[in-house]
């Protein structure tokens, strides 16, 4: 009996303790539809795919997104370049782009396998829909996704890790930054370095939304 | 048995083996470029270079070209060799341009896997790479001389094992170049052989140029259905099934079920080795082109009428039960389960003998072969053109069987002799693998005689193997199957014109006893005695010599069904039309030339409402109160097993097919079980007189048109596809220039024959292979309709009228 | 000062020496009566055996013992090759036999015949030297007139036949394999070893192939015996030797010395020395392919062993005197250019290390002096190619141009090379 007691008080205690500490950091539910809370700047939603800057496809159709996806969840086809009216800069282009949401895991390895740097990661996460086909975006969903995610900027996944730093392109640097701070980071874990300070700090940097804004064509 | 010291262990070899051969059987890992077990050692790339110390010296020999000699030491593994490997990659990478991405063999590039293992990861290299071209060689090839390592692979397979002449190296050093002349194209038909040769991606298909990735596709093993030598293939589909067998479904298309992305050649060292033909390898486009979706039914005012197969079964069954006589031709196309399935609704359910699938021609009431030697099939093997010391062909392999081409080359470097009899020159009298002995049109049995009396010497006590196809002269093949059943030596390879032709004769879909054959069925479907037929899998219009004939039997038939893939014109005649599966998406059993019964498996899902020909007849047999409970070809087939005899022992499903992985270097033997055909017959029979009237000698004088078979326009499947249309020389009629010439024609130039008061026109194209005085037309009559006045297989051409200016087909 | 020894090139003094007349009134064509009328194909063999004479192409192969590996039993027919491309750089020594004394080379051929039992011969003619062709192609149709060749040769019963073959101007074509595709009539590419083309040769028959000096010794060890003729030179060199000299000296041309007779140095002396106002810089002793001596190894006995102590080769016996007029980084690079453009191709060390070492020279050329990487890099490229090239052609390059950089190693750093 006394220690059911003991054990309600206990989480009494716990419970009354979160919502004083809610009051006092101010956090409350969002009215969600009207109201949208701003994502981390690494979140992962739905692909999308990158133009060069003449507008040209940046994807050449190799698929090697398509064999790194865990649940095989992308299906491409590719085809021949046209010369006349060239779709990418490679010899060859994806004529079939086929990204299927309920088969992704949102993992990100297909941006870290793409060679050309095409396939980035938006913060588009509202996509439901009552028709199963409508999950099932085609490369024209794909290209324009872009636009479609309220003003936020499209996320990079970790892309970066594994690649030597004099082999970056452009949309890269943002990432070696990234990947730096969070040497960094790893490095001074337990010392008092917070994570949350690691952000304020990088999106308070001038330099990286330039970056940002060079690589977006914004 | 000697040995040698391999790694330090004491490994035993037998007498000419190779340090590579010892290395793999014993699983060192030994990358190669140059070497491919089917080709003569080239020894150039250096990249199997390996430690080997022989009395006391010490130095890197290549383990391809070195045979082991007794206390031979060999390391695979030292530093020297391990330097040696990661020396010749990034002297081999020096140029190669990093476009794997764009690359089409990115996946299955022996580069990039070698690389892996043993490569550098950095270039050293700081100046511009060697470029070079894109060269477009034909309709079947791209050359992408940049990504060439010059192992000489694919020169080294196309003048030893194609036998072709037309595959140069220019220059020399860094800018070796290999491919044709400027502005040709390969002339070649196992030239699809090099994309698989190549050890990289600098010779690709056209046909899966950059569709899809390597790691994307499912390899089905099958047999190709082109031709009736079996060659043994790799198809590669996208997705087999619509539903993988794991709970989720693979992001993907509905047209991918129907899509053949490549064919590739398949090991089997008994039929075609390694190598198959540009036919067997290219021909598959058509499968999604101009198909029969579901059954159709024509309706009284001459309207198609989309059904479902129950109702079209029960109507056709209703039908076929009032019908008196019917009757049923096809092109021996399908597997032997549907033969057999067909064999049964007509031999044992309506218990009537008129199925055949002989062209109207050559039905013959005697099957000469069988007349003379016992039984209607070869006696001899495709392995026998490798021991045949005299090899006498008859009639045009490279059009009907090409695949058995890559043997006669290799019999006539052996230092075999070979003639060709034919009335042309066709490709090996051409290139000098073989000896033309022409024979007149009309008079062939009597130039094929003297030319045995002529060269009695040179046949004299060798072993001699006669390839001879079912379509020539049946007094010529007479004589050949008399001289073979008399003769112990010689040996007789029967080349069959259609597919499955084998198979069909063997489990009984041909008239005997007492049935029609194909050329009695049309004259009955003309004068109504036949009141029901079935055409399956053939097109009567474009096959068939005789073409009026054939359009008044199909309009006085009541009632015509169609089994068919396509909307061919016959379809036009039919009263109804079912959808049958096309070969690559049936499974089942065929035979080739030689008597192997081979499993083809099924690569591709049917198209839409397709069904195999054997459930098509399994329903009719059901609907007509006969008994059929197969589930599968594979119920068919054993009962085959039960009721024809030479098939008692086969399992052709019970197949186990070897990994296609990199020990498939190491030749394997397959042991392939064949039709067991008893060699008594031989002794036992007496060789029965061959019942045609001696033949008459009927020469023409002047233009003889002439048909013969074409390698892509001949095939019943290959014609169709978009991508063999530049070799597919539509209304074209073959002439040698001196005849050209003679007329006042250009190569190209467009003209009128008059032929029997009708009028075609066609296009002249110069051979120089043709003698004068012969027009030679090839291939199915689907754009000229020459045989309204063909007869048989010549004609008297009796003007030429030439027409404007020249016009390139 | 050490003298001549002049024996073969003693048949190319008088005037008119090619023909046939003033051959046969030195003595010419009397071997091959001994050879024919009293010498079995055995005796023959032995008695080049017993001579330890070598071939002078540049391998130095024992004559002898290449012969003796002939199946003497093979059904078949078989050929003697001459190998009459002697495109190596610096090289000219054959050009003297083939031109002014060609009856010699031919009776050595007759009697190669003879040994191994072959009725037909080929020489393969470099195709530089199609203005010699003619004057081989009369050479032996005087040999036909007199009897010397064709069917039944002075009625001794032997056949033989001889043929020459202009080849196309490719340095490969040197090597005797690749010498046999060319004369098959297909690309000269060299033919993997084993078997060898005493085994397996021209059109796949026993075939032997010999330099155009080594079968004109072959008469005059014949008519003076094995034992006099292993009696000249050193005891792993025997015999004379022509020496084809060219550079910077005054007197250049094609001079023949006992082996061992005479050093390097003497040699220069007796070509007349330097040449007015130059600055000796290296000798390339036998021909291109040929690892560079300095001024220190100018000591060397003219033998094959003593110069292969110091790291080079006899080769093919042309000597190459440089002098400082001679620009080293353009010689390296020549050289390469030389080699990366000869290469056939077949084996990848050759084709892209010669290659890809041009590229580097090319660009050191153009800057005028190599730094440290660039020698590293050189070296780096040469033990890439070395020991792992098809034939000799690739070995050849890897060895002159790793000499010459390792060398001059100093100069070519500091920048010190003198430039007229």
């Amino acid at each position: 009996m006394l220690e059911g007691l003991k054990a309600m008080l206990q989480g009494l205690i716990i419970t009354f303790k979160h919502f004083l500490l809610n009051i006092a950091t101010n956090r409350f539910t969002v009215q969600y539809p009207k109201k949208r809370r701003k994502l981390p700047d690494r979140a992962r939603w739905a692909l999308s795919l990158q133009w060069h800057e003449d507008l040209t496809e940046r994807c050449v159709g190799c698929q090697l997104c398509a064999a790194i996806c865990p649940s095989e969840a992308i299906y491409i086809e590719g085809a021949v370049n046209p010369l006349d009216s060239p779709v990418g800069k490679g010899e060859r282009y994806a004529m079939t782009w086929i990204w299927d949401a309920t088969r992704c895991l949102y993992c990100g390895f297909c941006v870290e396998a793409c060679p050309e740097e095409a396939i980035v990661m938006t913060k588009i996460y509202e996509m439901a829909t009552d028709r199963r086909e409508d999950l099932i975006w085609h490369k024209e969903r794909l290209y324009e996704a872009k636009k479609q995610q309220f003003g936020e900027k499209p996320t990079f996944a970790w892309m970066g890790f594994y690649r030597k730093r004099e082999e970056m392109g452009k949309p890269i640097e943002l990432a070696r930054i990234w990947h730096e701070q969070e040497e960094k980071y790893y490095k001074n874990r337990g010392k008092g370095f917070d994570m949350h300070d690691r952000y304020k700090r990088f999106l308070l940097d001038e330099r990286n939304i330039e970056v940002y804004k060079e690589d977006l064509g914004e | 048995m000697p040995k040698i010291e391999l790694n330090g262990r004491e490994v035993e070899f037998r007498e000419g083996e190779t340090l590579l051969n010892i290395a793999w059987r014993e699983g060192e890992n030994v990358p190669v470029f140059c070497y491919h077990p089917k080709l003569p050692v080239f020894a150039g790339c250096r990249m199997c270079l390996v430690e080997v110390e022989m009395r006391g010296r010490k130095g890197l020999m290549p383990a391809c070209g070195t045979k082991a000699m007794d206390g031979m030491k060999v390391w695979t593994n030292s530093e020297a060799t391990k330097f040696a490997q990661h020396s010749v990659l990034e002297l081999l990478l020096l140029n190669h341009p990093l476009d794997c991405p764009n690359c089409d063999a990115g996946g299955e590039c022996d580069l990039q896997e070698i690389t892996f293992m043993h490569g550098p990861t950095r270039s050293r290299y700081k100046f511009p790479k060697r470029k070079f071209e894109i060269r477009d060689v034909g309709p079947f090839i791209d050359l992408y001389p940049t990504r060439c390592i010059q192992c000489y692979r694919c020169a080294t397979f196309y003048w030893t094992i194609g036998g072709g002449k037309d595959w140069a190296v220019f220059d020399r050093g860094w800018y070796t170049l290999f491919g044709p002349e400027k502005d040709k194209f390969l002339n070649n038909e196992f030239s699809g052989n090099l994309i698989e040769v190549c050890p990289l991606g600098a010779i690709t298909g056209k046909d899966y140029k950059f569709f899809t990735r390597p790691w994307e596709i499912e390899s089905v093993p099958t047999i190709s259905p082109e031709d009736s030598l079996g060659a043994n293939v790799y198809v590669d589909v996208r997705r087999r099934k619509p539903f993988s067998r794991g709970p989720f479904v693979k992001a993907g298309r509905r047209e991918d079920l129907h899509k053949i992305i490549r064919i590739n050649g398949r090991e089997n060292p008994d039929i075609n080795e390694f190598w198959i033909t540009d036919r067997d390898r290219f021909s598959h486009e058509y499968n999604n082109i101009n198909r029969v979706d579901y059954p159709h039914l024509k309706t009284e005012d001459g309207s198609w009428f989309k059904s479902n197969w129950n109702v079209a079964l029960d109507w056709i069954a209703t039908n076929l039960k009032k019908a008196k006589n019917p009757a049923i031709i096809s092109g021996a196309r399908g597997t032997n389960e549907s033969a057999y399935a067909a064999r049964k609704l007509f031999k044992e359910t309506l218990l009537i003998n008129n199925l055949d699938f002989r062209k109207p021609h050559l039905a013959l009431k005697n099957d000469p072969i069988k007349a003379t030697l016992g039984y209607s099939s070869s006696n001899g093997s495709v392995a026998d053109i490798d021991r045949a010391e005299v090899i006498i062909i008859v009639g045009d392999v490279r059009e009907t069987v090409p695949g058995i081409g890559i043997r006669l080359v290799r019999a006539s470097r052996r230092g075999a002799k070979l003639f060709v009899l034919n009335p042309y020159k066709e490709r090996y009298s051409y290139e000098g693998w073989a000896e033309w002995v022409p024979m007149r049109v009309g008079g062939e049995y009597k130039d094929f005689v003297s030319f045995l009396s002529d060269r009695k010497d040179e046949l004299m006590d060798k072993s001699v193997l006669f390839i001879i196809s079912d379509d020539s002269d049946p007094n010529i093949q007479s004589f050949i199957g008399r001289d073979v059943a008399l003769n112990e030596r010689h040996k007789l390879l029967l080349l069959r014109t259609l597919p499955n032709a084998q198979g069909f004769i063997d489990v009984g879909f041909s008239p005997e006893p007492d049935g029609l054959n194909t050329k009695e069925i049309l004259e009955g479907c003309r004068n109504g005695s036949i009141d029901f037929l079935i055409i399956w899998e053939v097109e009567p219009l474009w096959e068939y010599f005789d073409r009026e004939t054939v359009e008044e039997a199909l309009r006085n038939t009541p009632f015509v069904l169609v089994l068919t893939s396509f909307w061919d014109p016959s379809t036009e005649y039919a009263s109804a039309v079912l959808p049958i599966t096309t070969p690559y998406e049936e499974e089942g059993t065929r035979t080739n030339l030689e008597g192997y019964v081979q499993y083809c498996k099924d690569a591709l899902w049917p198209y839409e409402g397709s069904r195999p020909a054997w459930w098509i007849f399994k329903q009719l047999i059901i609907r007509l109160g006969g008994d059929a409970s197969w589930r599968s070809a594979k119920d068919v087939f054993s009962e085959i097993k039960d009721v024809i005899i030479p098939y008692k022992d086969l399992d052709p499903y019970d197949v186990k097919y070897e990994e296609r992985d990199f020990p498939d270097y190491i030749p394997t033997i397959r042991k392939l079980k064949r039709v067991f055909r008893s060699d008594k017959a031989r002794y036992e029979f007496v060789p029965e007189e061959f019942e045609i009237a001696p033949p008459e000698e009927r020469h023409i004088k002047g233009r003889i048109l002439y048909w013969s078979h074409h390698i892509y326009k001949g095939s019943y499947w290959a014609f169709r596809n978009p991508l063999q249309k530049p070799y597919i020389h539509d209304k074209t009629v073959f002439v040698s220039p001196e005849e050209g010439m003679k007329e006042g024609l250009k190569d190209g130039d467009r003209v009128i024959l008059k032929v029997k008061n009708m009028e075609f026109e066609v296009f002249i194209r110069y051979d120089e292979r043709i003698p004068a005085g012969l027009w030679v037309f090839k291939g199915l009559f689907y754009d000229v309709p020459l045989n309204k006045v063909l007869k048989e297989r010549y004609a008297e051409i009796e003007d030429v009228i030439p027409v404007g200016d020249a016009v390139k087909s | 000062m050490p003298k001549e020894y002049r024996l073969l090139l003693s048949y190319t003094d008088a005037k008119d020496s090619h023909a046939i007349d003033t051959y046969i009134s030195l003595g010419g064509y009397e071997s091959l009566r001994k050879a024919l009328f009293d010498m079995s194909p055995q005796d023959i063999i032995e008695e080049v055996k017993k001579s330890k004479l070598r071939g002078r192409g540049g391998a130095g192969f024992p004559t002898g013992l290449k012969w003796d590996f002939v199946p003497k039993d093979h059904p078949g027919p078989k050929y003697v090759v001459c190998n009459a491309d002697e495109g190596e750089p610096g090289t000219f020594k054959d050009r003297e036999i083939l031109y002014k004394a060609p009856h010699l080379l031919i009776e050595g051929m007759i009697i190669a015949g003879k040994a191994i039992g072959a009725n037909e011969g080929y020489i393969y003619l470099r195709y530089e030297y199609i203005w010699i062709f003619q004057r081989l192609k009369d050479a032996i149709k005087e040999a036909y007139n007199k009897g010397f060749l064709g069917k039944n040769i002075l009625g001794s019963g032997f056949d033989f036949d001889l043929y020459v073959y202009l080849g196309a101007g490719a340095y490969i074509c040197g090597e005797e394999t690749a010498l046999l595709d060319s004369l098959e009539g297909k690309r000269g590419l060299p033919r993997l070893k084993p078997p060898y083309p005493a085994q397996f040769g021209l059109y796949g028959k026993p075939t032997v192939v010999n330099n155009v000096e080594t079968l004109a010794t072959v008469p005059i060890i014949i008519n003076k015996g094995g034992e006099w003729y292993s009696s000249l030179g050193t005891e792993e060199s025997t015999g004379t030797r022509l020496l084809a000299v060219s550079g910077a000296i005054k007197k250049p041309g094609v001079y023949e010395f006992e082996l061992g007779s005479i050093t390097l140095r003497e040699l220069i002396e007796y070509c007349g020395g330097m040449k007015e106002g130059s600055e000796f810089l290296g000798v390339i002793p036998g021909g291109i392919s040929a690892p560079i001596l300095k001024e220190e190894d100018l000591d060397t006995p003219i033998t094959m062993e003593d110069i292969a102590k110091k790291g080079s080769m006899l080769g093919s016996g042309a000597i190459m005197v440089l002098d400082r007029s001679v620009k080293i980084l353009s010689l390296i690079r020549r050289t390469s250019e030389f080699f990366a453009f000869e290469s056939c191709g077949k084996c990848t060390p050759c084709r892209d290390g010669t290659a890809w070492m041009t590229r580097i020279l090319v660009d050191v050329e153009k800057r005028g002096f190599m730094t440290e990487e660039d020698v590293d890099m050189i070296n780096s490229i040469v033990n890439e190619i070395k020991g792992k090239c098809f034939c000799a052609l690739g070995e050849a390059a890897q060895m002159s141009v790793g000499a010459f950089v390792n060398k001059y190693k100093d100069e070519l750093i500091t920048n010190k090379v003198k430039r007229p």
